[in-house]
């Protein structure tokens, strides 16, 4: 698989002087043709930032990002409507992501128009196509958002993201603001349109069912730092960092057994030191993990390699110096019941 | 096309802002005087009926009459003719003055409102600057250096009154950058340029004609204030100043002289005002007209005080031992086109003491306004339109404000969806739990501070102490919400109603906070109603639970029944949609369609156009609760052949019942 997407050592920084908060904290990841990456965690976790920063609407302060080999930051400052064509995405709030004062049709031509290079008659055939390929009526082009439900505006929002055949859209929690039954019919939108298309997602999203659903790969990320990567299933199934444990064990199951059983695994797995600080030179997640040794708190854990994941942890490091070096998270507590979330 | 169908749009004509305008008759009568104003002076020129010049000494100071509408004035002259050669001065004055203030400020206020730092600095100090300098000064000065050269000097005003375009234009702009469609334009590869005018500028188009309108009012009464003191076009140039001044000096001999000239100037600029506040309520648009509609929410009350009084006869409920709370027969209307809506229809629930039962649904199927009709807070356009709520044998749906502001605390309590927006940030968190404790339970200053970090401390919060001093914005979401719950609990209520009390919180925090409601149940023995949308919540911790749809309960059952035999088809396919052991590119099964709107109710089973196990006989009549197995109540009349959720391999399309 050829990679579309590199992502190296990327840090954000928000603010100036004392009040400096790094958003994103040295992430590295990849996308490859066609595939699909999700970013994973909770708010805070610099997630969207990442996103964000791949849209050229954020300013890294380092870092790269390789866009097949180019350097993509650069580029959306410089070349902006080339890289409009390659990458492109669809936000979580499909209410204010579409301007109000603009009908249907105006805004998924809009980006052609920016584009150039299309005759009116083949924008609005493109138009049209895009209308057919999310299921909404031709008739939808000379009506307005507001006239329309959040499902629908979400589609509208995914046709304008695809109307220029992009190959890479990253999906900042497009269906988090759907209702249950809505949130299903975007998630098989999504999939039918990469299959058709050959398009790769990076989906950000904070949810971890819906990213086992449709992710090839996860990247789990806890206070802009990188805790886990790994195959999105074995990252949901089997979590082997005690951040996507707690994480997985507190998404609730749709079955009153399993979710009290995995009530009390997740009372296990989740510990409040209140006398740790939250930023500590070592593992951002040590002042909440009920393995914390000193070693957490001084020093920065390295990516592991584990099965097929990564895992950013000093449980797993065999030279990191922790008490249970090497060992990971004790056998003793059960894993995470496989698939059941 | 693999997609469903598409979802049943709703079909509300959007008006453009003309029409809109333009319905309030105001908005026609003072756009009528404006234009017969300028008609009137481009075509009496042209006929060259009346002169504003010719004297005619024979007739001076005359009354309206049949040869002169208006009257003379003092040199014979007519006034109608001269009113109507100074209007074209006085618009046309006006309008340069809007105009150059909107050339010259739009640009620097959108500049500004971009973000560049330079821009924002440059346009800030030169709004600064024009605000600063005393306006009439400096026009007296303009014109005593160019003379009675008015389109110069009314230039200058434009210039002086642009600092109010500046800041406008600057706010509306930084309002509508942060907007996501103006990133998914960025992202679209559109220049700075385009953004601006297709994306920005829209935004910004209606509040400038509305300040537009009062800057032509004002210049109109700059003008002619200038023109009233002498500093118009020389005599016998008519202009509207120079009438009044005229009229002025003639006001003991020819008092009626001062009539028309001053309610031309009048009415002009009411027409621009009154112009003006008819598109900024045309702007408004539709949301506001709730508000702006007192009228129509009287006839609420007034319907609600008759239901009330209806009620009352027979209200006196025999106290359930066991039952905390209530709920009978509770319906909730809203005000729609002239006629009303129902939004809950005949919800009836009881929750027994140290019970949670949820209240399930999607946005729009009415949980929300069930909790709020409960809580007695339903938004001031929504009707309680019949029903009782009952807690402690005291129906709280009969009482009066005041008697239900006593159940408030101490019988009835609510958990908001987004604690930060639900605590003060003028207070500190302190503060707000003191001022209730005293107000509930008649505490000192003393007692209350030690019973607020008592309840800190049973809200799970490690340091009451630090909370207790922070204002709401220092302290994290998962932390308000516990503050939130401290707060509800102060006066130990019996019933606890809690509305999508997770939803903006992370997991993490989620799992806490229920964990939380738990124990406090536990040691409390309250009843707890918990609003929410999401299944697993429901299974974390409801005893029971209801599921609504369009206003009605369809299916009521112990939670454990409810998520593994479901009794009604959209429960069940609410539960297939949730992606669980699906792969990646495997079909999630989906429910047609969307909740339909609540004028498009029928009376029959409302899920029938969505349902797959729709029959004749389901459309015909209203379906009632039916009675299923185990005590579950199911709005299907054929609950007896659903299958179990998650018994289809997935992709297969969403077949409900068993084959």
């Amino acid at each position: 698989m050829t990679v579309l997407l590199e992502v190296k050592n990327l840090r954000v920084t928000f603010g100036g002087g004392r009040k400096q908060i790094q958003a994103v904290n040295d992430v590295s990841f990849s996308v490859g043709e066609g595939e699909t990456a999700a970013l994973v965690g909770e708010s805070g976790s610099g997630k969207s930032t990442i996103g964000r920063s791949m849209l050229g609407l954020v300013r890294p302060s380092s870092g790269t990002v390789l866009y097949k080999g180019q350097d993509m930051i650069e580029g959306w400052r410089r070349r902006r409507h080339e890289f409009a064509r390659q990458v492109q995405a669809v936000f979580q709030d499909p209410n204010s992501s579409l301007n109000p004062l603009m009908t249907i049709g105006q805004i998924l031509d809009e980006p052609l128009r920016a584009a150039g290079q299309m005759s009116r008659k083949n924008a609005a055939a493109r138009v049209r196509e895009m209308l057919d390929a999310v299921g909404l009526p031709h008739g939808a082009q000379a009506r307005y958002p507001a006239e329309f439900s959040a499902g629908q505006r979400q589609r509208v929002a995914i046709a304008r993201a695809l109307v220029l055949s992009p190959r890479l859209v990253v999906c900042d929690e497009p269906v988090s603001a759907l209702d249950l039954s809505t949130q299903a019919q975007v998630i098989n939108l999504l999939s039918t349109l990469r299959e058709q298309t050959g398009v790769s997602y990076l989906f950000i999203s904070h949810d971890l069912p819906v990213v086992r659903h449709l992710a090839d790969n996860t990247v789990v990320l806890y206070r802009g730092q990188v805790m886990e990567a790994g195959p999105a299933h074995d990252v949901a199934d089997a979590p082997l960092h005690p951040y996507t444990i707690a994480l997985t064990a507190a998404s609730p199951v749709i079955d009153v057994d399993k979710q009290q059983e995995r009530r009390e695994r997740r009372r296990e797995s989740t510990a409040v030191r209140a006398d740790l600080p939250l930023d500590v030179p070592g593992c951002p997640f040590s002042a909440r993990c009920p393995f914390t040794a000193d070693v957490c708190i001084s020093t920065r854990p390295r990516p592991v390699p584990k099965g097929a994941s990564t895992v950013v942890c000093h449980l797993y490091d065999p030279q990191s110096g922790h008490p249970r070096s090497g060992h990971g998270v004790p056998a003793s507590r059960p894993p995470a019941a496989p698939g059941a979330m | 096309m693999m997609m469903p169908a598409a979802e049943e749009t709703s079909s509300v004509p959007r008006r453009g802002l003309a029409t809109r305008t333009f319905r309030q008759p105001r908005a026609c009568l003072s756009a009528g005087w404006l234009v017969l104003l300028v008609l009137a002076s481009v075509i009496l020129p042209l006929t060259g009926l009346l002169h504003p010049l010719t004297q005619n000494p024979a007739a001076i100071l005359q009354p309206p009459s049949s040869a002169h509408w208006l009257g003379t004035d003092d040199l014979g002259r007519d006034i109608l003719a001269r009113l109507i050669y100074g209007a074209r001065d006085a618009l046309a004055l006006s309008l340069e003055v809007v105009a150059v203030s909107v050339i010259v400020g739009a640009p620097l206020g959108l500049w500004a409102g971009f973000g560049s730092r330079w821009g924002d600095w440059i346009s800030a100090r030169f709004a600064d600057l024009m605000l600063a300098i005393p306006g009439i000064i400096v026009l007296l000065a303009v014109v005593t250096i160019v003379g009675n050269n008015m389109p110069t000097t009314m230039a200058v005003l434009g210039v002086l009154v642009s600092a109010g375009i500046i800041r406008l234009v600057r706010a509306c702009t930084q309002a509508a950058v942060k907007e996501l469609y103006v990133d998914a334009a960025r992202v679209s590869g559109l220049s700075g340029r385009r953004i601006a005018f297709r994306h920005v500028l829209p935004n910004v188009a209606g509040p400038l004609i509305v300040q537009a309108s009062t800057i032509a009012a004002i210049s109109l009464l700059t003008l002619t204030g200038l023109q009233f003191l002498g500093l118009g076009p020389n005599p016998p140039t008519p202009s509207w100043g120079g009438l009044v001044a005229e009229a002025s000096a003639n006001i003991y001999r020819q008092p009626w002289m001062m009539v028309p000239s001053g309610l031309a100037v009048i009415l002009t600029v009411l027409a621009f005002n009154q112009l003006g506040d008819a598109l900024r309520d045309a702007l408004a648009g539709p949301g506001r007209s709730s508000l702006l509609a007192p009228a129509r929410n009287a006839v609420a009350e007034a319907s609600r005080r008759t239901a009330e009084a209806n009620r009352r006869a027979g209200s006196r409920q025999p106290a359930d031992s066991d039952a905390a709370l209530i709920v009978k027969g509770v319906s909730v209307t809203a005000p729609l086109n002239g006629g009303t809506v129902t939004l809950v229809d005949q919800v009836n629930l009881t929750v027994a003491k140290g019970e949670t039962v949820g209240i399930v649904g999607e946005s729009g199927c009415g949980k929300s306004m069930t909790a709020l009709a409960i809580l007695g807070l339903l938004p001031s356009n929504v009707t309680f339109a019949s029903g009782a709520v009952i807690i402690g044998g005291e129906d709280l749906a009969t009482m009066t404000d005041n008697q239900r502001r006593r159940t408030r605390g101490t019988r009835i309590a609510s958990i908001p969806q987004e604690p930060m927006t639900a605590l003060d940030p003028n207070f500190t968190v302190g503060k707000q739990l003191t001022a209730p404790a005293r107000r509930l339970l008649g505490l000192t200053r003393g007692q209350a501070r030690e019973e607020a970090l008592r309840l800190l401390h049973e809200a799970g919060i490690v340091s009451p102490e630090t909370v207790f001093r922070s204002y709401p914005h220092q302290i994290s979401g998962g932390m308000a919400q516990r503050v939130c719950i401290a707060q509800a609990l102060i006066g130990k209520p019996e019933v606890l109603i809690a509305d999508e009390p997770t939803t903006a919180l992370d997991v993490t925090v989620q799992a806490e906070i229920l964990d939380l409601l738990r124990g406090l149940q536990r040691e409390m023995g309250m009843a707890i109603v918990l609003v929410t949308h999401d299944l697993g919540v429901v299974a974390d911790i409801c005893d029971r639970a209801m599921v609504m749809y369009a206003g009605q309960i369809v299916e009521t059952a112990q939670t454990r029944q409810l998520l593994s035999t479901p009794a009604h088809p959209y429960t069940l396919s609410l539960l297939d949609s949730v992606p669980s052991r699906t792969n990646r590119g495997t079909t999630l099964p989906t429910i047609a369609g969307t909740i339909p709107r609540p004028e498009k109710w029928p009376i029959s089973c409302r899920f029938a156009d969505r349902c797959p196990l729709v029959r004749d006989a389901c459309r015909t009549q209203p379906i009632p609760l039916i009675r299923t197995t185990g005590g579950a109540y199911s709005r299907c009349i054929r609950t007896g052949e659903l299958r179990q959720p998650g018994t289809l391999p997935a992709g297969s399309e969403l077949e409900v019942f068993e084959h």
